[in-house]
């Protein structure tokens, strides 16, 4: 492991930050590169991206990631130039380069060491492309538009050593940007033999003294054995600092640390329940004075306008466009299909469709797992393909869009389809199903999501260990979505996705039970129904079913499963709420409906633990609280209760 | 520690001079309870209790506390007594536990106090057997016993661990 507590933690972090960004950006632009090799503007944005990581590097000293970044430019230099062209290998090469950055930055993060024999890979194999000696060129200071570092650099021979004369000359600014000029010079320090003088005479008088602005300059005198690109490589970061900012200027975005959008968003959500509380205040203000209760409920009307506007913006602010949950896989899809023979094209739509940070960030390993299996599993040998008169090409569709409230992502593609006899066989003779049962073809396919289902006959390392598909639907059901598969033999597969457009704010139906009131995720929700006596079924006495269109429900009598302290005199009368979760459909016994509602989700374990069966609560217009169901833990505890049904008292 | 002792009657020091620690003082039944200060977050008046459902009984449930949904906890209940009926008197008490709230319903809130930490003695041993992990120590002051209460011991076992494993089978699917 790098030791990365000898680096300021802050500018670490900004390094990191920026370091992630840049990585997306110059992966994005390699492969829009690989598609249009003539592409003289992606050249630009990879070259782009590791100059800022190299001179990030330099900038909190991390000398050996530094000197990485810079053979990889120098290569990209060329590219540029057009000395070098765009090949295959080249854009291997550089992507490969990708994967060491990453590599580096987790060791930074403090993940896990970096992959040092791939960075010595990498190195060699970029060098070997730019040609033998990597130091021919230097474009460096060539790409400086505006150097704030008046350097002037004088060179005397004397026996292997240099002497330079540098001259440091910052903006006043530097220092409130976050730049430190002590840094420079113990990294010049570094280089050898230095003497420094600091140049005061432009300090003010102590009255009109800034502090936080920079009055001085220094001259150094340098004596050592490093070349003169050496020395760039140290004054780089500060030389390319305008470069950077400037780009940040006009994109006119910040970096806000989630922590405080969360915060931001509790105190939004605070505001809509107080509001909803002097809504409630308003209509007994009408009961004692008319007049008074009017002009106060005008006052109401007019903040509640704003306050809507106010959560919409502030969860606008959380709303990311997906395409950075898309980016990582299309370079899966290419590596993939350099590795296999299979060639396969993924088209991309609707990246721009926006959906909540925190959902698109947990995306990624599920789609990841739906594109390798659509690859591994989906799309057929090349032979095979054109034998059945399709493209010799496959073809995986990833899409998103907006749709009914929700945000939806399908993957599709164009393979051989889900044979479901396959996977019922499959299913039985690991013991999933038992021989009897029939299944219709959509039922087969959620067996796909049990746990331990594996359909993959040889087990590769692109997927298919056995843990795929029900890692898959956990992933999705955390972030309250769904999954669906649809497929047609012979003609290809499609996984739908639908997820809600943010995790903070649910639609949620309040019902009663007893005297508590719970909240449904509304997403879950098929139908409610009020039966009639003959629709209660028992099995054995003590097996409840409800039967609803001649199909026969689970009942879950919610008092029961949290041993709820019954009122008196008992409902007799209860409604059913019926329920879906994991393609099952349940019946839930509610004694009342009061109100569907958009809910504000407040953590459980922010000051106590997850419940089972409870997700999450939420603060009503009268400032109670009220638990929200998790369907899935709900069912554990049902189910368990099943087991030992002498136990439950 | 300074080197100037309190003098022997002075068991009470005031606020100005910093020696000694203060408490907040309590009734649980007939005895007397001390805690932390610097624990307390605020006195809140009984409000609304939701329950949580399939805990131990002492967990009473959760309240809304400006936004921010903290457990509430019976100290009777935790400590085996009889539950009293909750009305627009009872108190809760805030407290700050690690990083998480815990409201702590009591009999009565009584005062706050400035002790001497060296007056405070661990708990003697006892016949019977109490659950001693909850207990730091005791201190005689004005006739009375008082009791320090071990917050950290009182919030440290998640209770619905029994349950989550218990409940960690896998689901058959329901034809």
């Amino acid at each position: 492991m790098i030791d990365s507590s000898r680096f300021d933690p802050e500018a670490l972090k900004l390094f990191l930050e920026e370091a992630g960004d840049m990585e997306d950006q110059i992966e994005e632009s390699l492969l829009l590169l690989e598609n249009d090799p003539s592409n003289q503007e992606a050249v630009n944005t990879a070259f782009r991206g590791f100059h800022t990581i190299k001179g990030g590097a330099g900038m909190i000293g991390f000398e050996e990631l530094q000197q990485y970044t810079h053979q990889v430019e120098s290569l990209l230099s060329d590219v540029r130039g057009g000395e070098k062209s765009t090949s295959p290998e080249l854009i291997s090469a550089l992507l490969g380069s990708i994967d060491c950055l990453r590599s580096f930055c987790k060791d930074l993060e403090g993940i896990e060491s970096y992959d040092q024999q791939g960075v010595a890979a990498s190195l060699e194999e970029i060098q070997k492309l730019s040609g033998t000696s990597a130091d021919i060129g230097e474009p460096q200071t060539e790409a400086d538009p505006e150097p704030t570092v008046q350097s002037e650099v004088s060179v005397s021979n004397e026996s292997g050593f240099s002497r330079f004369l540098i001259e440091l000359r910052f903006p006043e600014e530097l220092l409130q940007e976050g730049g430190d000029p002590l840094l420079l010079l113990k990294d010049l320090h570094e280089l050898g033999e230095c003497i420094v003088t600091a140049h005061v005479h432009s300090i003010p008088q102590l009255e009109i003294l800034d502090p936080s602005k920079l009055y001085l300059h220094w001259s150094v005198l340098l004596n050592t054995e490093k070349s003169e690109e050496d020395l760039e490589n140290v004054l780089m970061f500060f030389l390319e600092r305008p470069q950077v900012q400037k780009k940040e200027d006009s994109g006119g975005s910040i970096h806000v640390s989630n922590f405080k959008l969360d915060k931001l968003m509790n105190l939004v959500g605070e505001t809509v329940i107080n509001q909803a509380r002097l809504k409630e205040l308003g209509q007994e203000f009408r009961t004692l004075n008319r007049k008074l209760g009017d002009r106060y409920q005008q006052i109401i009307d007019d903040s509640d306008i704003v306050v809507r506007e106010l959560q919409d913006q502030v969860m606008n602010i959380r709303m990311v466009p997906i395409k950075g949950a898309f980016l990582p896989l299309q370079r899966i899809v290419r590596d993939y299909s350099v590795k296999s023979g299979k060639k396969i094209k993924l088209e991309i739509s609707g990246g721009e469709t926006e959906l909540d940070k925190t959902v698109s960030e947990k995306l990624g390993g599920p789609l990841k797992h739906l594109i390798r299996n659509a690859m591994d599993h989906g799309i057929e040998l090349q032979e095979e393909r054109v034998k059945n008169g399709k493209t010799p090409e496959g073809k995986i569709e990833l899409k998103a869009f907006h749709s009914e409230g929700h945000v939806f992502i399908e993957v599709q593609d164009d393979g051989a389809g889900i044979d479901a006899e396959k996977i019922k066989d499959i299913a039985r003779s690991k013991q999933l199903l038992d021989d009897e049962t029939e299944l219709s073809e959509e039922e087969a396919f959620q067996l796909l999501f049990l746990p331990g289902f594996s359909t993959s006959e040889s087990i590769s390392d692109i997927s298919g260990r056995g843990v795929g598909m029900d890692a898959v639907r956990q992933d999705i059901e955390s972030l309250r979505g769904a999954i669906f598969i649809k497929s047609e033999l012979g003609q290809g597969s499609t996984f739908q996705i639908k997820l809600p457009l943010t995790l903070a704010i649910i639609e949620g139906m309040l019902v009663q039970v007893e005297n508590q009131i719970f909240t449904i995720p509304l997403l879950s929700v098929l139908e409610t129904l009020k039966p009639l006596g003959h629709q209660h079924k028992t099995l054995q006495k003590q097996g409840e079913v409800i039967e609803l269109r001649g199909e026969y429900l689970p009942k879950l009598n919610l008092s029961r499963i949290f041993n709820l302290q019954k009122v008196d005199p008992p409902n007799l009368d209860p409604l059913v709420v019926v329920v879906e979760q994991a393609g099952e459909r349940y019946g839930l016994l509610v004694d009342k409906i009061l109100d569907q509602q958009q809910v504000v989700i407040k953590s459980m374990e922010e000051n106590f633990f997850q419940i089972p069966g409870i997700a999450g609560a939420t603060i009503l217009g009268d400032g109670g609280v009220s638990l929200i169901l998790d369907l899935p833990g709900l069912l554990k505890i049902a189910l368990q209760n099943r087991q030992e049904p002498l136990e439950v008292s | 520690m300074t080197d100037q002792k309190p003098q022997e009657n002075a068991d009470v020091i005031d606020i100005n001079g910093n020696e000694g620690k203060q408490y907040v003082s309590f009734k649980i039944a007939e005895e007397t309870y001390i805690l932390d200060i610097r624990k307390v977050r605020e006195f809140i008046t009984y409000e609304r209790i939701t329950i949580i459902p399939n805990l131990p009984e002492y967990y009473k449930g959760v309240i809304n506390l400006r936004g921010s949904i903290i457990p509430v906890m019976d100290l009777r209940l935790r400590f085996g007594y009889e539950q009293l009926d909750y009305h627009e008197r009872t108190v809760i008490m805030t407290l700050n536990i690690g990083d998480k709230l815990l409201g702590l319903v009591v009999d009565k809130v009584l005062d706050v106090l400035h002790l001497p930490e060296d007056r405070i003695q661990p708990p003697p041993e006892t016949e019977k057997v109490i659950e001693r992990q909850f207990l730091e120590g005791i201190c005689e002051w004005q006739d009375e016993m008082l009791i320090l209460i071990n917050l950290d011991t009182l919030f440290d076992q998640d209770p619905s661990l029994q349950l989550i494993e218990k409940t960690q089978h896998s689901i058959t699917p329901i034809q």
